[in-house]
């Protein structure tokens, strides 16, 4: 359950991250603990996915330091590994493998017993709708298949800290209901969960606290409630209007229909 | 317009997508895949003519006769590497759920689709038919009659037939594949999925073990005008080279030779029309071999493009049945640990799926069938009836093979499988990289160096005798676990996860590996030869091999592979792939 008291699990400590000199993650400082689904909200290219790799260790910060369970990640990150679960944002698996074969290489890279890891793969194919289609080649999955294969891959270890970068992206409705519902359970049953997404909506039902980054720096971070009553919203939508928009969708909305009609 | 768009989309595709990484440099991997085809007809054509330029009396009958021999081979070797590469493009022969996918929403009518994909298919088969063919078709007339008293329009015609053949023997081959794979598409449906890839598999092996029989069977057993040599396919197109060609060469007037000379060259010059005559019928075999299966491939592909082939969204796999026998066996004695299971599996994945190690490892093994041609050719007209006279090329074919391939295996185990996606396999990577290498060393073994040395054993047991083919396998196996065990114990990096991709620098390494390698090979012909004598000397030789696989036994648990070196540092004379 979400303890506002429990040491937090993850710590993001002033993370910055330079491309070629331009800042893209600015000064990011953010705690997730455990039982807690943290929301990470952000328009396109507001440095949500470095962020999430940044505190994964793919990227390495240009200053700053991800803190797991009270130690700096780089000073063993095979052990803050192990209690990783990571989903992607973009659908990244070998094309030539099977799901079964993809997930079997990774549990087996996790050093996880045979005999439990193949029963784990079984029970979770079959529960996300994939029982049918393990065999086949990843390069003939859809979007949403590949998409559960990477949320399978993520949980298969029973990690403590799960990252989500928009992981509902491609999921059919049912999967998707499945997977909020997935994501409260394990909180609840003291997980701690990174949520990224564009989907306010999502975002507002599922966490416990939302972060909202704009062009890589943090511009709120409280409680869905409390931001609705800081800034006297009725929704977190118009919450994420007001701190991020700069142009009035729906303007946008009829210049593009004029474009498309030939009317501009 | 729409047509060409298409036609150019899919051959694109075909190499971006089906034989080369969409990771890698396409400009350099299709320079790799040409390079390696022209030099293997280069390298085969001035090997196999040179004779003639050094005959010291050379004859209108004798090089007749030679050159048959000569054509049989070009035949033949533009006959499976044909194959081959239509086995190897397998997947990529027909229309797949993908293009309907990208094309299906368009307003394009499927048949322009079809035809479109049809002509993609020819004119990549005839490019590679034109690659294999051409320099040999230029190089072996000139170099055969450059001492013969010659016309030029005879020289052209001469150099127009052998490309004619050899173009017609080629494209009769891939036909054949094409015809095969969607006859069985037809037949099966959707059945057909589940047979594909072992197909392919059984294909491979069967047309390189054929390949490698073939010059055995040509000069012990099948006289080119008995029944057996009939039934060759490669033979039907050499008569129909004769019946072309004809006395062009054989028909050129003689010049004045020493009596022992022209003795000879009577007797050849009569063997090669008693042969001639025996083979020109099969000119109409030759044109059916090439009419029939590009008429049947071409119906059977247009019967089973009725309909764009449906997405595999929710399409049903194969039924699990939980570990095959042989996994589950490996999985309990060789590969007990995971990380060790994990790199046994994928390298075997990587080597027969992954596309653009499949072309590694597929340019490797038609150089190392043209090389193991050469030798075995040579061997089995230098036969002896005891080991010490045996000549050392004929213990040098497994070693050369093996040396090919496994470079191969080196270059492919430095390729990034899919550079974004080794990303999740560095965050489950929390294994001992010892264990993984040891995974790898024995996947290379069991994708490489065991298959390799299998399909020798054949053509060895027929040169060499029982006993001595299966020590010289036994020879084989501990050469080829000692090479691998070598190549991969000063790696600095992870096989097939770090995010470079070595950068070619044949330039200066090449000539160097290639004279080192020769006389390497040499040398340990002559070794096995004095050491296969007794016993004794055989258990020292092989007691030799087994302690190189030692060191890698006494590496430290992570060795040279610091995370995240092993993932991202690059080497020295690397190229970086992966700059996301």
């Amino acid at each position: 359950m979400v303890s506002s008291i429990s040491p937090p699990l993850l710590e993001a400590r002033n993370l910055v991250k330079r491309f070629h000199g331009i800042t893209v993650v600015d000064n990011v400082s953010f705690v997730v603990r455990p039982g807690e689904v943290v929301g990470y909200l952000g328009p396109n290219g507001s440095g949500k996915t470095t962020t999430g790799r940044m505190l994964t260790g793919l990227v390495e910060p240009s200053s700053g330091s991800v803190v797991f369970d009270g130690r700096n990640v780089s000073d063993d990150p095979i052990a803050y590994r192990r209690r990783l679960g990571y989903v992607p944002e973009e659908p990244t698996l070998y094309p030539f493998l099977s799901a079964r074969e993809q997930l079997r290489l990774l549990g087996r890279l996790r050093e996880l017993p045979s005999a439990a890891m193949e029963r784990k793969i079984t029970a979770l194919l079959e529960l996300f709708g994939m029982a049918d289609a393990a065999e086949q080649s990843i390069s003939a999955y859809s979007k949403g298949m590949r998409q559960k294969v990477l949320i399978i891959a993520a949980l298969l270890h029973d990690p403590d800290l799960l990252i989500f970068d928009e992981p509902d992206s491609g999921l059919d409705v049912t999967t998707s209901l499945v997977l909020r519902h997935l994501v409260h359970t394990l909180a609840a049953r003291g997980k701690a969960v990174l949520y990224s997404s564009h989907v306010i909506e999502v975002v507002e039902k599922l966490c416990t606290r939302v972060i909202v980054l704009h062009r890589g720096r943090i511009v709120a971070q409280d409680t869905v409630q409390q931001l609705r009553f800081l800034m006297s919203h009725e929704s977190l939508e118009d919450v994420f209007a007001e701190l991020v928009l700069e142009t009035n969708p729906e303007q946008t909305a009829r210049d593009i229909a004029d474009v498309v009609g030939g009317h501009a | 317009m729409r047509d060409r768009l298409l036609t150019q989309h899919f051959l694109q595709r075909f190499l971006e997508n089906d034989l080369l990484s969409p990771e890698a440099d396409r400009h350099d991997a299709i320079a790799m895949v040409c390079g390696g085809l022209l030099t293997l007809g280069l390298f085969l054509s001035v090997l196999i003519s040179m004779k003639f330029v050094f005959m010291p009396f050379q004859s209108p009958g004798r090089t007749a006769l030679l050159a048959l021999g000569d054509r049989l081979t070009f035949v033949s070797i533009a006959m499976v590497v044909m194959a081959l590469v239509a086995v190897v493009a397998w997947d990529a022969l027909s229309l797949d759920p993908r293009d309907t996918a990208m094309f299906g929403p368009l307003p394009i009518a499927s048949a322009v689709i079809v035809r479109a994909k049809l002509r993609a298919v020819g004119i990549m088969a005839g490019g590679f038919a034109l690659a294999i063919s051409s320099l040999s078709s230029l190089f072996h007339p000139l170099l055969m009659v450059a001492k013969l008293p010659i016309g030029l329009m005879t020289v052209l015609a001469l150099v127009v037939i052998h490309l004619t053949v050899t173009l017609a023997a080629g494209l009769s081959a891939f036909a054949a594949v094409v015809m095969l794979r969607e006859v069985l598409r037809a037949l099966l449906g959707a059945g057909f999925n589940r047979v594909s890839a072992s197909l392919q598999a059984v294909l491979i092996v069967a047309l390189v073990t054929s390949f490698l029989l073939l010059p055995a069977m040509l000069n012990r057993a099948a006289r080119p005008e008995s029944g057996q040599a009939m039934l060759l396919p490669p033979v039907w197109f050499v008569g129909l080279h004769e019946a072309l060609a004809g006395e062009l060469v054989a028909g050129l007037p003689g010049r004045a030779l020493p009596e022992r000379i022209a003795r000879q060259e009577d007797r050849a010059a009569s063997r090669y029309r008693e042969i001639s005559t025996a083979i020109r019928p099969l000119k109409w075999r030759a044109v059916g071999a090439l009419t029939w299966p590009l008429l049947i491939a071409t119906g059977a592909f247009l019967w089973n493009s009725r309909r764009l082939p449906l997405p595999l969204v929710g399409h049903r796999g194969g039924r699990y049945r939980g570990l095959g026998f042989f996994p589950r066996v490996l999985t309990l004695t060789v590969l007990r640990s995971p990380p060790t299971q994990a790199g046994f599996f994928f390298t075997l994945q990587c080597l027969f799926r992954s596309g653009p190690h499949r072309v590694v490892m597929a340019g490797c093994t038609a150089v190392s069938i043209a090389l193991a041609t050469v030798f075995l050719a040579a061997a089995s007209r230098s036969l002896a009836a005891d080991l010490q006279s045996l000549p050392p090329h004929a213990l040098s074919t497994q070693t050369v093979v093996l040396s090919v391939l496994l470079a191969g295996f080196r270059h492919v185990t430095r390729l990034p499988a899919d550079t974004r996606a080794n990303r999740l396999f560095r965050l489950a990577w929390i294994a001992d990289s010892r264990l993984f290498l040891a995974g790898v060393r024995r996947g290379g073994f069991a994708g490489v160096v065991l298959p390799a040395v299998l399909l020798l054993v054949p053509p060895h047991l027929y040169l060499l005798g029982t006993r001595l083919a299966v020590m010289h396998a036994v020879s084989g196996l501990l050469l080829g676990a000692a090479l691998i065990s070598l190549i991969t114990l000063r790696t600095s990096q992870l096989p097939f996860v770090a995010s470079y991709a070595p950068a070619p620098d044949l330039n200066t390494v090449g000539p160097v590996v290639l004279v080192g390698g020769l006389i390497a090979v040499s040398l340990l012909a002559r070794i096995e030869r004095f050491a296969l004598q007794d016993v004794e000397s055989t258990a020292v030789f092989w007691g030799v091999l087994a302690m190189t696989l030692l060191p890698p036994a006494f590496q430290g648990r992570n060795m040279a592979l610091d995370l995240p070196s092993a993932f991202d540092v690059p080497a020295s004379g690397t190229t970086r792939l992966d700059l996301g």
